[in-house]
């Protein structure tokens, strides 16, 4: 049989039940057993593990002295010589998730295993989700009795060097990252299955949540066109002949810019497209199709836009990496920025 | 519509002096179906290679693979369109030879450039790259063709397909030296339980240009709209590849071993109606014209009465984008719908799995991450050529010797987006 697995547990003031926000100031302490919600946690566990202490901090006192609150805490949790921290559940509370997440990441930074809980809406979710495994909870402390069976099975396999399983199945925040598993049955057959439950209005569970690309809002207008410093910006991956600079052709990783200040139109075998998801023929034909400085070089002329910017921004949209894709666009958007450029033409293919 | 399908079982495969199936083994005469493959034209020549299933092989070049199927009596031939008239298939009697497949094994004579070209797909017929891959199961017979000299793409892609599906018939012909089935099945759509789920299957194949498309009834699907069909049509090779960016492809034999298909026909009458197959393509050009092929796949479930659709893509990319507008425009018609699907997500699965999403798609069914990487050793024999060259993302990878070890993904193996959604292999957030 197993060794009863050592847990040490962090709550903050509130739940120690020394008292609310005017407590929120109250330095970290220490209490040998379980306190408030480790009571409901040391049953969970049952024989299979110990709360050996509990260190307590007010969230105002711990935010305000973050590195002396976990240096304190972690030499109180050293007397106890735990296996595991269990920090929370924090519920929705930002301050209290905050401590949890930094506290269970310093913790397990010593090489041992760290497990919080907290709810979707806690900012800790956001900061410490690809760090740390936090159970998901309900907004409130009355989703408690729910939360504590999870997060003492997930304590348990993380004490004990177990594997731990998909998020969906454990019941903790996905950590960013996707990872192949083998079943029994065929995507086919899944499928099949997953739509029948859905036809009856029975329960089915994605095999890939998504939360949601985001949206951009478009910005305001330009306010005087005629004035603006204008740049031309590609994904169409138009680089000079040759692609010096090793542009991807798919799944891209850099940007470059190319100077045009010297050129009226963009000469055929001069540039050519490093695009592996079109029909690159036409733009090769004819690269300001892609980059459209001879039409700009006009708008310059009859003075619709200010003035073109000497050099053009390039990167290939295709098959690509979202976050490595929003970097890029960061990335270029700060050096438009540097450069005063108020406004752009983007080509894509 | 009924379709019987006489299958009869390919055991083992061999070389011989004359062409025929006896006993669970078909022996082949390689001079003949080399002779039946070439077209004294464009091909200069073929060879003829046997492969099976656990032997340390692999094989390269491969464009299409076939199954070898015939029409019994009836005025329709199987693969209509390219072996016979484009007249409506899925009735009447077909014979196959089942656990054997036809590749077609080549290299395309004039350079490609951009999307539209041949990718290196592998198929190894044993160890991890052969649980990743279609055509490891199967006892292959290899058809090796040379283009002549100033033959052109286009000239030849079309001979290599028709000497394949010569072959492919000529294989099928031996069923009629006598012998029984092994299997016969009655595929018919009949009258269902009212009460039962009234689901269709909708198909989205890639459709792009020369060397990335899709043969419906003999002709490249470009200007199809969505349109029906029985899924007996598929059986008898009314859809045919004719895309070679290899890892994404759907190949023929797929189509006619199709999963999906597969899995709702065994349901139909017992736990649902199984209503038909909306065909259709993506990669449309611009999002207007992608929006406008979602509303279509809608409205011809609508018509048909469908409560359920279940999805499927073939490609990625921008192809997305059209089947995310399919699944918006069906649940806004109130239809349910399931999406199988693969998902990229990087080499350590930590990137988006998929380019575009739709908030209604909140049942989806996933193969897991293609860029996934792993090992496969170093094989006894290669058939097809001697070196390979991957596509990478910064233009062409290095010369490789095809029989060395490597490491690859997905992206490297034949089929290897479909194989990971049918063998069982899929993904999971940690």
């Amino acid at each position: 049989m197993a060794t009863k697995l050592k847990v040490v547990h962090y709550v903050n003031q509130f739940f120690a039940g020394i008292g609310g926000e005017d407590k929120a100031d109250v330095p970290p302490s220490h209490r040998a057993g379980p306190v408030g919600p480790g009571l409901g946690l040391a049953k969970a566990f049952g024989a299979d593990a110990e709360i050996v202490g509990t260190l307590i901090c007010g969230d105002n006192w711990f935010v305000e002295h973050e590195a002396q609150a976990v240096a304190t805490l972690l030499e109180m949790a050293d007397g106890y010589g735990a296996d595991v921290l269990v920090a929370g559940p924090a519920f929705s509370s930002g301050r209290y998730g905050t401590a949890c997440g930094t506290l269970a990441v310093a913790w397990e930074q010593r090489g041992k295993p760290a497990v919080a809980a907290m709810n979707v809406n806690n900012p800790g979710v956001e900061l410490f989700r690809e760090r740390l495994l936090i159970v998901q909870t309900g907004p409130t402390a009355a989703a408690m009795a729910a939360a504590l069976p999870t997060l003492a099975a997930l304590a348990l396999k993380r004490g004990r060097k177990l594997e731990v399983g998909p998020a969906a199945d454990e019941g903790y925040f996905p950590r960013g990252v996707r990872r192949l598993v083998r079943l029994e049955e065929s995507g086919a057959e899944r499928a099949t299955e997953m739509l029948l439950a859905k036809l009856a209005g029975k329960p089915y569970r994605t095999e890939m949540p998504i939360e949601g690309f985001g949206t951009v809002p478009p910005p305001p207008p330009v306010p005087d066109l005629s004035t603006a410093l204008v740049a031309l910006v590609t994904e169409s991956g138009l680089v000079p002949h040759g692609n010096p600079d090793r542009l991807e052709t798919w799944n891209a990783s850099k940007w470059f810019k190319y100077p045009i200040a010297a050129r009226a139109d963009l000469e055929r075998g001069q540039y050519e497209a490093w695009h592996g998801g079109c029909d690159t023929a036409g733009t090769n034909d004819d690269p300001d199709r892609a980059v459209p400085l001879d039409a700009a070089r006009i708008l310059e002329k009859e003075r619709i836009i200010g003035r073109l910017y000497d050099w053009y921004y390039v990167t290939t949209g295709n098959m690509a990496n979202i976050k490595t894709m929003a970097r890029l666009g960061a990335e270029i958007a700060a050096d438009l920025r540097q450069q005063g450029i108020q406004a752009v033409i983007l080509t894509a293919t | 519509m009924k379709l019987t399908l006489e299958t009869f079982t390919v055991r083992a495969v061999e070389a011989g002096t004359r062409t025929a199936f006896a006993g669970g083994t078909l022996t082949i005469d390689r001079e003949e179906l080399a002779r039946l493959a070439g077209d004294g034209s464009v091909i200069a020549s073929v060879e003829v290679e046997l492969v099976s299933p656990g032997e340390s092989t692999r094989i390269i070049h491969v464009m299409d693979a076939l199954e070898p199927r015939i029409k019994v009596g009836g005025d329709t031939v199987a693969f209509p369109g390219f072996l016979g008239p484009a007249r409506t298939v899925g009735h009447g009697l077909t014979r196959r030879l089942g656990g054997v497949a036809v590749l077609q094994s080549a290299e395309l004579p004039e350079p490609t450039g951009g999307i539209l070209e041949f990718n290196e797909g592998l198929i190894d017929m044993s160890g991890p790259g052969a649980d990743r891959c279609i055509g490891s199961t199967t006892h292959n017979v290899v058809l090796i063709f040379t283009a002549a000299e100033g033959a052109t793409n286009r000239d030849f892609e079309a001979a290599v397909r028709l000497g394949a599906l010569r072959v492919n018939r000529r294989l099928a012909e031996t069923t009629f030296e006598g012998g029984v089935p092994d299997a016969v099945e009655e595929l018919t759509l009949g009258p269902a339980d009212p009460a039962l789920p009234r689901v269709a299957y909708s198909d989205q194949v890639q459709q792009q240009g020369f060397l990335v498309q899709t043969y419906l009834y003999g002709q490249s699907v470009d200007a199809l709209v969505p349109t029906l069909l029985h899924p007996n049509e598929y059986f008898d090779g009314a859809v045919v590849s004719g895309n070679y960016r290899s890892m994404m492809k759907t190949p023929t034999w797929l189509r006619l071993n199709h999963p999906v298909i597969s899995s709702l026909y065994r349901r139909h009458g017992s736990e649902l109606n199984f209503l038909g197959v909306i065909f259709g393509r993506g990669h449309h050009n611009d999002h207007q014209l992608k929006e406008r092929n979602g509303y279509m796949v809608a409205n011809v479930a609508r018509l048909i009465g469908a409560q359920g659709v279940l999805q499927t893509l073939e490609g990625t990319g921008n192809t997305w984008v059209d089947f995310m507008q399919a699944v918006k425009a069906l649940e806004k018609a109130g239809v349910k719908t399931v999406q199988l699907v693969h998902e990229l997500g990087g080499a350590e699965g930590r990137d988006w799995p998929i380019v575009d999403y739709t908030p209604e798609a909140d049942a989806i069914v996933t193969g897991g991450g293609a860029d996934r990487r792993f090992e496969i050793p170093s094989v006894e024999r290669v058939v097809g050529g001697t070196h390979v060259v991957f596509s990478s993302n910064e233009g062409w990878g290095a010369r490789t010797d095809a029989a060395s070890a490597m490491t690859v993904s997905a992206h490297e193996m034949y089929a290897g987006f479909w194989t990971m959604q049918t063998k069982g292999w899929s993904g999971r957030d940690y």
